[in-house]
């Protein structure tokens, strides 16, 4: 576990660790590796994400494991329409002790680390907001009392992309304030065979180890920001955001001056997981996808050619 | 930090030896070369050499200068690309100071041993230079050995004849011509005339001659007889008439007379 990083000899050690972490996951989650990475970067880089994914992907276990290794309180939102927001935050309850009624703060499901809102689609935008501006400022405020977040905080979000009857769409505001948008897609022929042999065993999956505590994770990303970037690659980053928005004859909407923040915090946090001390062009071309595919709306020609935000983006990174 | 920027300065140096070895070997180049082609001109020798070594001078300056100014860390990224990416980013961040940073200069420090400008020197183009000299090279010394003789190239411009070998002839207040009659063809240019008065250097070139002097004699004594006289002394009897011989006897008195009074 990683303690204290002061010194240089730390550092050459955190790959190592960032490795055994993504193994300590993979003895329960089979394959997506690129998600699971994302989802570190998101956590290093203290953002929040939007899993979209078909049911029955393993979203919450994998969830549920990475809070195990990273040693983080994890609460899951099943998100409804009659969801309100104040099952989210919480609620003052009355409570009665030595013949005395009291207003007690009861702390939602929000006052925890790392937060599966699943389906955020389904709840109705007054309940989103709440949880959107718990995502923004990590405190919540109930009445007239503001309670601060637990450190490190982290919300992942999932929505579905079929069946979308009944649901109410992310406004395109709120959607920004999503660091990434990791895509979870059907795992390989061999990585579902193994997902059977492991969950139809009669021992069934063995618990995970922690790797991390709260502390170090914090520490970790404190350090994330602290990765150096070359100048060149800063414009590489600045360049791909600023073509979103030039690209008129694919992209009616580019990406905000957030993105950018985003882009390079993201490629700082993959460059630090790989265990390099520097940023590479790869990583940003590398996070420009789960950065930028959410933040951009593509324009009726583009969509009539069928494309994907992911293709044009791969075309304006050429 | 200090210790970082110690590191590009060494880096620098390492550049700068190899920008001045390879302007070095394409200065040779371009010497050789331009010996060559202005061997080609009728150009007094002095001048031969003293041109090439100007020419070959001012583009040391002006490439080592260029070459100097573009001078960057590029050059040293290309010859290691592994630590392209890492060499940039400690030169933009030379400044910072975190463990990150820190990390980040140790690591390259212990890439950087490795590197010297024995592997910035790009072998290949040093090969080609050098066999491109040697071939120049080679071209001039089969060209002057094997007497291979060229018509010369008179110099184009009029203000340059004086590295001519007859453009000393031109000075001003010379004759550059004796305008006589008709009969200019006859008796030669001005030039011919003031040979009496100048002394002149005759260089023998051993290799341009077949004279061997261990068979050199005193010169026979020859009789006035009819074709031992140039043709231009001798007369053809058929056109042979007492006033043609008047007339050019006139035409010689007053040659001479117009040579007097030069």
């Amino acid at each position: 576990m990683v303690k204290a990083i002061d010194s240089v000899r730390n550092i050459e050690k955190l790959k190592d660790t960032f490795s055994n972490v993504t193994k300590e996951i993979s003895k329960v989650i089979v394959g997506q590796e690129e998600v699971i990475e994302q989802i570190l970067v998101a956590i290093l880089c203290g953002g929040n994400a939007l899993l979209e994914s078909y049911p029955g992907l393993g979203k919450t276990t994998m969830i549920k494991t990475i809070a195990d290794v990273l040693d983080l309180k994890f609460s899951r939102i099943q998100s409804t329409p009659d969801l309100m927001p104040s099952d989210i935050v919480g609620t003052y309850v009355i409570e009665e002790e030595k013949g005395k009624k009291t207003f007690r703060f009861q702390k939602g499901p929000v006052f925890a680390n790392i937060i599966l809102a699943d389906e955020i689609n389904r709840a109705t935008p007054k309940t989103q907001s709440a949880l959107l501006e718990a995502m923004q400022e990590k405190q919540v405020t109930v009445g007239n009392q503001t309670f601060e977040l637990d450190k490190p905080f982290f919300v992942l979000a999932t929505q579905n992309p079929i069946d979308m009857e009944g649901t109410y769409p992310l406004p395109e505001a709120q959607i920004d304030r999503f660091l990434l948008k990791i895509l979870v897609n059907y795992p390989g022929f061999d990585d579902e065979m193994e997902i059977i042999n492991r969950y139809t065993k009669a021992q069934g999956v063995g618990r995970v180890r922690t790797l991390l505590s709260k502390d170090s994770l914090r520490l970790l990303q404190n350090l994330t920001r602290q990765v150096p970037i070359a100048d060149d690659i800063k414009k590489r980053a600045l360049e791909i955001v600023t073509k979103t928005r030039t690209a008129k004859d694919l992209i009616e909407y580019g990406a905000s001056p957030r993105a950018s923040i985003g882009l390079i915090l993201a490629a700082k946090a993959k460059a630090l997981i790989n265990g390099r001390k520097y940023v590479s062009v790869k990583d940003i071309e590398d996070m420009a996808y789960p950065v930028l595919r959410h933040r951009i709306i593509l324009n009726f020609k583009a969509e009539r050619e069928g494309k994907t935000p992911d293709d044009v983006i791969r075309e304006i990174m050429k | 930090m200090a210790r970082i920027k110690d590191l590009f300065n060494e880096v620098k140096t390492e550049l700068l030896k190899v920008v001045l070895i390879n302007t070095f070997l394409d200065t040779v180049m371009v010497f050789f070369l331009a010996y060559f082609i202005i061997s080609f001109f009728n150009i007094r020798f002095l001048f031969i050499l003293l041109i090439p070594v100007l020419i070959s001078a001012v583009f040391f300056f002006i490439s080592a200068s260029i070459r100097i100014k573009r001078l960057r860390l590029k050059a040293m990224e290309d010859a290691n690309p592994q630590i392209k990416e890492m060499l940039r980013t400690a030169h933009d961040n030379m400044d910072e100071e975190n463990i990150m940073t820190a990390a980040l200069f140790a690591e390259l420090k212990k890439k950087m041993r490795t590197v010297s400008s024995g592997n910035l020197l790009e072998s290949k183009k040093i090969i080609t230079r050098i066999i491109s000299s040697v071939v120049i090279v080679f071209l001039i010394i089969f060209v002057s050995s094997l007497n291979i003789n060229l018509n010369k190239i008179d110099i184009p411009f009029e203000k340059l004849r004086f590295m001519s070998p007859r453009g000393e002839e031109h000075a001003e207040g010379e004759i550059t011509e004796l305008v006589f009659n008709e009969t200019e063809v006859v008796y030669g240019e001005a030039s011919i005339a003031k040979l009496g008065d100048e002394e002149i250097d005759l260089n023998m070139n051993p290799s341009m001659s077949e004279i061997d002097f261990n068979r050199i004699s005193e010169a026979e004594e020859g009789g006035l007889r009819e074709g031992s006289l140039p043709q231009e002394v001798a007369v053809n009897p058929d056109v042979f008439s007492n006033q043609e011989v008047l007339d050019e006897a006139e035409q010689a008195a007053n040659y001479t007379q117009k040579i007097k009074n030069i």
